[in-house]
């Protein structure tokens, strides 16, 4: 698989919490919530940790027990899901957070 | 006047019908001396509610229902207060004080309020959530009538707590219904007060009897469990049942957020997650569709009825 290196984070205004092993997100210059399962938490984890898709990718893999093909899928779905949804963008070096 | 609502002393230069009570308030109600000057608003985002304005005057959340009524409400959400247009009638003003305004000033004290409302079997509670017209008072008066205590109508507080199941405390006596609902329901005795506003078809009723299950008026309950009620005019999906499976967390958690009160500032998101995600947690979440018909509001009562039964916390 083509290695990717892009980082993404959190769009500033988002805010975060945890409910039971799933996460709930919300725009807080909105009434939006978007909710994670127990991956998508995961994954919501690893992307505050500011890691390159690939490394959320591995973390998924280790966690689940899955293949790479299945994680990096499950991976590229969640984050075009919350870039549509206003709450991820790309870390663009040198840009203020 | 001093008087008991949510929980919360009041202490109200407007008669808003609850139990009096003495001791030091918590909320003081306060006429203004004059309107706020509208330049000196800052506009909020856009309510969910048509009809109410939300903004900041300096550190005061400012809240306008149509050409009615303003209220201010302190950072702490122990003062509130009001000014009401010449010919504004009483209930109309004591329906937005009690039913909009005061579940908004109470999120401030670090409460979950939610829309809807809230029956109960002894020490266990059930709240009924949904947007208006879903049915919620309906149900409640239903599930009354079958000898269950109204703990709350239209504004259900609760907190959650870490060691263990969360807690309702009660709103005030009465609930809201339209007369076809009252047909509907058949609760026994209803004393109906007046009419809630000049813009509401419903009557503000106390029931004559009320489950009698020997708890005390401002006991707390134990929250059993939460069911969403779905709007008539929302489309059924596929699989759709009367009552679903328990929602997994984080869809529970979104439901409770999307039904709590607020003060309608992005902070205060920030912070009604904090509150209300625990909440969801510890407390299964289903959603309800029913007919709004004599029929489908039986089985609905059951349903209800049999979850409070399989769900019981207090011994």
């Amino acid at each position: 698989m083509e290695a990717n290196a892009t980082v993404f984070e959190a769009v500033p205004g988002t805010a975060s919490a945890a409910v039971g092993d799933e996460v709930v997100l919300v725009d807080l210059s909105a009434e939006h919530y978007f909710g994670l399962n127990k991956v998508g938490a995961v994954i919501w984890a690893e992307l505050s940790r500011g890691v390159t898709v690939d490394e959320v990718v591995g973390a998924v893999v280790a966690r689940f027990d899955v293949s790479v093909e299945r994680a990096a899928a499950d991976v590229a779905r969640l984050l075009t899901e919350l870039d549509r949804a206003g709450l991820v963008r790309r870390r663009i070096p040198g840009r203020p957070g | 006047m001093k008087g008991f609502a949510y929980g919360v002393l009041l202490d109200s230069d407007v008669d808003l019908g609850i139990p009096a009570a003495e001791g030091e308030p918590d909320v003081r109600i306060v006429r203004m001396d004059g309107p706020v000057p509208a330049e000196m608003v800052r506009w909020l985002d856009r309510s969910s509610d048509p009809w109410m304005s939300a903004g900041m005057v300096g550190e005061l959340f400012y809240l306008r229902f149509g050409a009615e009524a303003s209220f201010l409400v302190d950072p702490d959400g122990r003062r509130v207060f009001w000014m009401a247009a010449g010919g504004v009638a009483d209930e109309t003003l004591v329906h937005l004080l009690l039913d909009h305004v005061i579940p908004r000033a109470l999120t401030r004290g670090h409460r979950t309020v939610l829309h809807g409302s809230c029956i109960a079997r002894a020490r266990d509670c059930v709240a009924l959530i949904g947007r208006a017209g879903s049915g919620k008072s309906t149900l409640a008066a239903a599930l009354l009538a079958r000898g269950h205590t109204l703990v709350a109508d239209d504004c259900v507080v609760a907190a959650g707590r870490p060691d263990g199941p969360a807690v309702v405390v009660p709103a005030y006596p009465g609930l809201r219904l339209t007369a076809n609902s009252m047909r509907l329901t058949q609760v026994p005795a209803l004393d109906a007060v007046g009419r809630v506003s000049r813009f509401s078809e419903k009557l503000r009723v106390r029931p004559a009897v009320d489950g009698g299950d020997a708890q005390p008026l401002m006991a707390e309950r134990y929250l059993a469990a939460v069911v969403v009620l779905a709007h008539p005019d929302e489309p059924a999906v596929d699989g759709d049942h009367l009552l679903s499976a328990a929602l997994a967390p984080a869809a529970a958690g979104i439901e409770l957020l999307r039904h709590s009160f607020h003060l309608n500032a992005s902070h205060e998101r920030a912070a009604l997650l904090q509150r209300v995600l625990p909440i969801a947690a510890t407390t299964p979440v289903f959603r309800l569709r029913y007919r709004h018909t004599d029929a489908g509001l039986d089985v609905a009562v059951e349903e209800v009825v049999e979850l409070l039964a399989a769900r019981r916390i207090a011994c």
